[in-house]
């Protein structure tokens, strides 16, 4: 039995035993000693009430001081010193999961801490600081899990035997990156008609110099805006960066075309 | 219902009267206590025993609890609870001397 569900039935004794009095319109008598106990009950009532009320308190405090701390656990566990560039860039499919998962956990149980404490402040008083302090973590999580699922899902490798490419298509709308600065970079990709959507297996972002190929990772596409968060390499001179869809049709091909854009660095 | 009853028995103002109605019953204990009675005598007179005694139960505990939540202003149950058992002690203390005073006048 929970502690309110305790009180209510010593409330409602002596509501209903205050109600009696109220009706029967007399004052205890202790001097006629006939159903001396019956009389004594509102005593015994008041004195239970006080009683429970300490007890309450201390029992609330007691809980209270429980959720303080698992809120600090939690609290160390979202506040890993991560890099969410670097996490999101990193195009670990099982480590985004993991990351997302364990955020999703992590509000799930502040957002249990948070009723509890609301539910504690009826007894004990205002937590506000508190409760704000827990929203406010609350919704720094979401965002992050938010800024984390704006980018589309990697997947693991399927051009494993290559690619050919076809001249640049016009079926979505991309602007190259110009940014030489920043360490990662953000590309945006929209498909004029979210039908061919449908038709397509996945997005391939592939980056080479000269020499080496410095990055190649495919996506899953969806309706919309498609992002990615990639290196910067365009900060190197005669950096190439293909990006571009292959068809499901095209999956079956031991080489499948993809229908890309290509943008390169400026030579120094 | 049950959380109909939560927020009932969670609202301070509610935790307060309860105060006031627990020290009431306990004023109840008392044969010399009168309460508001007189004041109702006057002001409604000719009316039975038991309809001061309703009456002065249902007025007294809601001005002692009424000024204890708007002068204390408590937060919490023990401190709404024992501001209307505080209050409604000190009004009934302020009614039982005045009680006294007019007895030795008269």
């Amino acid at each position: 039995m929970k502690g309110l569900d305790t009180i209510y039935i010593i409330i409602f004794g002596t509501l209903g035993m205050a109600l009696g009095i109220f009706m029967r319109g007399k004052v205890i008598n202790l001097t006629n000693r006939t159903h001396l106990l019956v009389k004594l009950l509102p005593l015994f009532l008041v004195v239970s009430i006080i009683i429970t009320v300490f007890y309450l308190n201390y029992y609330y405090k007691i809980q209270y001081g429980i959720e303080v701390e698992k809120y600090k656990k939690e609290f160390t566990i979202g506040n890993i010193n991560y890099n969410l560039d670097s996490l999101i860039a990193s195009n670990n499919y099982h480590s985004r999961v993991t990351t997302l998962d364990s955020l999703r956990a992590i509000n799930k149980s502040l957002t249990v801490i948070l009723e509890n404490i609301k539910n504690q402040e009826k007894i004990i008083g205002e937590k506000s600081d508190l409760v704000q302090e827990v929203q406010k973590k609350i919704k720094t999580t979401d965002f992050v899990i938010q800024k984390i699922e704006s980018y589309n899902s990697p997947i693991g490798r399927k051009l494993v035997n290559g690619f050919c490419i076809s001249g640049n298509t016009s079926n979505f709308e991309f602007y190259c990156p110009h940014d030489t600065i920043s360490e990662f970079i953000d590309l945006k990709l929209k498909f004029w008609n979210d039908s061919l959507v449908n038709q397509i297996e996945l997005i391939h972002i592939f980056i080479a110099n000269e020499k080496y190929v410095l990055f190649e990772q495919s996506y899953l596409p969806h309706v919309g805006l498609n992002a990615f968060k990639v290196r910067n390499y365009l900060k190197q001179s005669n950096v190439e960066l293909q990006i571009g869809y292959v068809l499901k049709s095209e999956m079956k091909k031991k080489t499948p075309t993809l229908e890309k854009v290509t943008c390169k660095s400026k030579k120094r | 219902m049950l959380d109909f009853l939560t927020n009932v028995v969670s609202n301070h103002f509610v935790q307060t009267w309860l105060g006031s109605i627990c020290v009431h019953l306990l004023s109840l204990y008392s044969d010399d206590f009168k309460g508001t009675k007189p004041f109702l005598q006057k002001m409604f007179p000719d009316k039975s025993s038991t309809f001061y005694f309703r009456v002065d139960f249902f007025i007294l505990p809601l001005i002692g609890s009424f000024l204890a939540y708007i002068v204390l202003d408590p937060i919490s149950l023990k401190t709404c609870v024992f501001a209307g058992l505080s209050w409604s002690g000190t009004i009934m203390a302020l009614l039982k001397k005045e009680k006294k005073n007019n007895s030795l006048k008269g």
